[in-house]
């Protein structure tokens, strides 16, 4: 894991060095690999999926990252970059930028990681068996979209929903995702899916009749 | 009787003060939010200090032995960026606007039982024109989280929760109804 990564998204980070930490002092450590997946439910955008956005307009874009939907500053500065590349790949818009401008619509952009109860625990239990007892715990990602095209217009939404599975004491399991290489490839992998998911439902909101597009 | 040996272990390994320090100021979803709610004038942003001037949790907060302080040696001073950060981003900052807010920063805490995390921040926020104050209140904000036994897991969770309380003190400011009187663009 990245320098970088240890000090974002800091809460899952140490959950996962805890159960690694737990393991380490048992002696289980190097007998017990963590693999970690990305959920394959969302997957990556099909080309016939793709919305295309004629005539791109410029956005503020508010991005936040949650922790059990509490902002997470250290997560946002991390998760931030990530996102923006992944939303200008989309080319939904012309411009993004953090600074307000008069008449400029505005996107705001959550994600929140919400973390799976008693994860700690299982990895205890995982170390104390030496791994006969095998471990696997979920990362889910809720993250919500909202373009403001302008003052008194009423807000297109989006909602997508992600995940990362890591399991310990368990061979290769293609069942649960795509298996990635660690932790920091994951998690962008799944910000980046995240964020194309997201801005192509909006990119088809923002084209279908006013009527239509704010459900 | 291992088996907690063994976890005691563990626990010791996981152990250890950490001393963190903020990240700079963000906006929030939630001040933007309450900022979008209603037609603001443009502000400038005063002094901003606590009270009593040398409180000790004008410069950190303890969970367990380990402390977290602002990027800027006080959260009076993270409050007064906060402010600005969240005016600026949502168009309503002005430095030279004859609307002035100002704060004093009264209370800021963060405790927890092993399972639930409680953290405070209190302040009173003024708006001064030519001197003369048009609003004045004392705003709240709290915040809980799940907590553990586990420091290495109870203590980044009470620091990275507690250091989104400014940005939810200044949302909870510009939900004021009476804030939105004396700021909005066409007061009554």
């Amino acid at each position: 894991m990245s320098g970088i990564m240890l000090r974002a998204v800091r809460r899952t980070r140490l959950r996962r060095v805890l159960i690694v930490a737990a393991l380490a002092a048992l002696g289980a450590g190097p007998a017990i690999a963590a693999k970690f997946y990305v959920d394959g439910k969302l997957g990556n955008l099909k080309p016939s999926e793709i919305v295309t956005v004629s005539d791109p307009k410029p956005v503020q874009l508010l991005f936040e990252f949650q922790s059990s939907g509490v902002p997470n500053a250290k997560a946002t500065k991390y998760a931030k970059p990530i996102a923006i590349a992944s939303i200008n790949q989309r080319h939904v818009f012309s411009e993004l930028s953090e600074e307000a401008a008069p008449g400029r619509a505005v996107l705001t952009i959550s994600m929140n990681n919400i973390p799976e109860k008693g994860a700690a625990g299982k990895g205890f239990k995982t170390g104390l068996t030496f791994g006969l007892a095998p471990l696997k715990v979920t990362d889910s990602y809720v993250a919500h979209f909202e373009l403001l095209r302008g003052p008194g217009s009423a807000p297109i939404a989006c909602d997508v929903e992600h995940a990362l599975h890591m399991t310990m004491g368990k061979g290769e399991d293609p069942s649960i995702g795509v298996l990635v290489k660690n932790a920091t490839d994951g998690i962008q992998m799944v910000i980046d899916q995240t964020m194309a998911h997201g801005i192509n439902c909006l990119a088809g909101k923002m084209a279908a009749p006013p009527a239509a597009a704010g459900q | 009787m291992t088996a907690r040996w063994l976890l005691a272990l563990s626990l010791t390994m996981l152990g250890g003060c950490i001393q963190e320090k903020m990240e700079g100021a963000q906006p929030s979803i939630a001040a933007a939010r309450a900022a979008q709610a209603f037609d603001m004038v443009p502000l400038a942003v005063g002094s901003v200090t606590a009270e009593p001037a040398d409180a000790a949790f004008d410069r950190h907060i303890n969970i367990r032995g380990s402390t977290m302080t602002p990027p800027t040696g006080r959260f009076s001073s993270y409050l007064h960026d906060v402010m600005i950060t969240e005016l600026r981003t949502n168009g309503h900052y002005d430095p030279g606007a004859p609307l002035i807010l100002s704060a004093v920063l009264t209370e800021n805490s963060a405790t927890e039982d092993f399972k639930t995390g409680h953290g405070v921040e209190v302040a009173t926020f003024r708006l001064t024109r030519g001197g003369k104050i048009v609003f004045e209140r004392s705003i709240r904000a709290e915040v809980q989280w799940g907590s553990s036994f586990i420091g290495a897991i109870a203590i980044p969770a009470a620091f990275s929760t507690h250091a989104s309380l400014s940005n939810t003190l200044v949302a909870n400011l510009f939900a004021n109804p009476e804030f939105r009187a004396a700021a909005a663009r066409n007061q009554p």
